[in-house]
């Protein structure tokens, strides 16, 4: 076995090496590496990154559990199961939802993550993803009706007391005592008239079945295309693998993607942050090592994340949970959890040349906090750009 | 020699929590037919097996070979078919694979993942 390797550089270069949904790996060279690194805020950068299923599959795929040092291994495992048992449930709500639409006699169409696990013979890792909630596009003129009609069945509605979805492509989310919500979308987002939306992913769906009953997911373009405007541009959160997966996986497989009709899309008004959604797109073509993107896409712009999930994976280290019995959560409110994730979002936002976030819905005093928070937070990054560089 | 099954202890349900499952009061042997219950769910995790039990809310991880039993458990099975299926595709002696298949029937349907029926049964 060879020297250990501390260095976030190393650590962050596996993983991103793992995650690669290509062919030609090196398996004994990856076990070597894998035996060799120090895990240390690998778990949590995971966690963060959202793709713990997928590097789970990967280890699997690769025999990389035995390699990697037996904690992380143990802790990549159970994490795993729950996540893979959390997507259960919501597969469950998922063929309880479509039985009702069926009986409704309503058309719809899986999206998001309910469609995707249906469809991971035709994209693999699509499915290595976890999910929350269950989305379904039905026609809008039947969206008001089919909702009132699911409360009859057992689902109740989240008071919209914000009057969020007033004029939202969605629904208030609706519940049935499980707690996976379903979520009835007129449109794709707020930048497609609904009708439109309906037309695109109707005609270029396919059946599929679900426990025995039909329903209806969308084809190649579209997802992939759903995946790109579902990236929460401009936050820095887009630039986390979970939404690298959801594009990459689609593009990656052997499926017939319109690459014109995409690139027509990414020229209009349905993107309001299109110069970024190129280098969104580019760092998932770079992330997948995908030859002809710029091709396709030109001029596609590919950042590197590597730089990005170095600096994150230093952040988890310096401030991580090591000996601490009951860790911070990720994505918990505590001072340390929140504190993490504005460094993390610092060094992205520099990194990627994302714009500085709205200082809205705060008293003067707090957004003078936050952009005092956020300016410290930025000097760290650049403190670490400096200080790795030399 | 078969791995053991794999069992995780963890309620994923933030609703009604983690409820304690009833123990099969019925004896598993070889003439028992098994199927799998029908409150449950399960999928394939990267050649594991994970269940959903929908009434208690846990979930359990079984390994490969576990996998391979829960796989057969789709239809009713005799219990010695299950064990001469597992003797045929892994290397292990006959002795020893029933008393793991038993094991991992036994602890099935502890759980309620399961339905055992006598194969004299009517």
């Amino acid at each position: 076995m060879g020297q250990h390797s501390s260095a976030p550089a190393e650590a962050a270069d596996l993983l991103l090496e793992t995650l690669r949904p290509h062919g030609d790996v090196d398996i004994a060279a990856l076990r070597e590496r894998w035996a060799a690194v120090i895990p240390a805020g690998l778990g949590a950068l995971a966690e963060y990154e959202g793709c713990v299923l997928w590097l789970h599959r990967r280890f699997r795929e690769l025999c990389l559990l035995d390699a990697a040092p037996a904690a992380f291994s143990q802790w990549l495992s159970t994490r795993a199961h729950q996540l893979a048992a959390r997507n259960l449930l919501v597969d469950a709500q998922r063929d309880a939802l479509v039985r009702i639409l069926n009986e409704l006699g309503v058309p719809h169409m899986l999206l998001k993550g309910a469609a995707r696990r249906l469809l991971a013979d035709i994209y693999p890792y699509a499915d290595a993803r976890s999910t929350t909630d269950v989305d379904v596009l039905v026609p809008a003129e039947l969206a008001r009706s089919t909702w009132l009609r699911l409360q009859g069945a057992g689902f109740a509605a989240a008071p919209d007391t914000g009057g969020v979805y007033r004029s939202h492509f969605h629904l208030p989310p609706l519940r049935n005592g499980h707690s996976v919500t379903v979520e009835l979308h007129m449109s794709t987002s707020n930048f497609v008239p609904a009708a439109l939306a309906w037309r695109r992913l109707a005609s270029t769906g396919r059946v599929a079945m679900c426990t025995g009953e039909p329903t209806r997911v969308p084809g190649a373009t579209e997802l992939l295309w759903h995946a790109i405007t579902h990236a929460p541009l401009p936050h820095p959160h887009a630039f986390r693998l979970r939404y690298f997966q959801d594009a990459l996986v689609v593009w990656a497989a052997a499926e017939e993607v319109d690459w014109g009709e995409i690139a027509f899309r990414l020229c209009t008004n349905e993107l309001p942050h299109r110069a970024l959604a190129r280098r969104w797109l580019g760092a998932a073509a770079r992330l997948a090592q995908l030859p002809d993107a710029a091709r396709l896409l030109r001029p596609l712009p590919a950042p590197d994340l590597s730089k990005v999930l170095r600096w994150r994976l230093s952040v988890w280290r310096l401030l991580g949970d090591r000996g601490r019995r009951l860790p911070r959560p990720v994505w918990g409110s505590h001072p340390v959890s929140r504190g993490r994730r504005l460094l993390i979002d610092a060094g992205t936002r520099a990194e990627l040349r994302l714009p500085s976030p709205p200082l809205r819905d705060a008293t003067s005093l707090g957004r003078l906090g936050r952009w005092v928070a956020a300016g410290a937070a930025g000097t760290c990054y650049r403190a670490w750009c400096g200080f790795t560089a030399a | 020699m078969l791995p053991s099954v794999v069992r995780v202890h963890r309620g994923v349900i933030t609703q009604g929590g983690i409820v304690a499952t009833a123990v099969a009061n019925r004896a598993i042997t070889n003439s028992t037919m098994v199927v799998a219950a029908k409150d449950q769910v399960s999928s394939d995790l990267a050649g594991e097996a994970i269940i959903l039990s929908l009434q208690t809310s846990m979930y359990y991880g079984l390994n490969q070979v576990g996998a391979r039993i829960w796989a057969m458990l789709r239809t009713p099975q005799r219990v010695q078919d299950i064990r001469d299926a597992i003797v045929l595709q892994y290397d292990v002696e006959e002795d020893r694979c029933e008393r793991d298949v038993l094991g991992v029937l036994r602890q099935l349907a502890a759980h309620g993942l399961i339905e055992a029926t006598d194969a004299n049964d009517p």
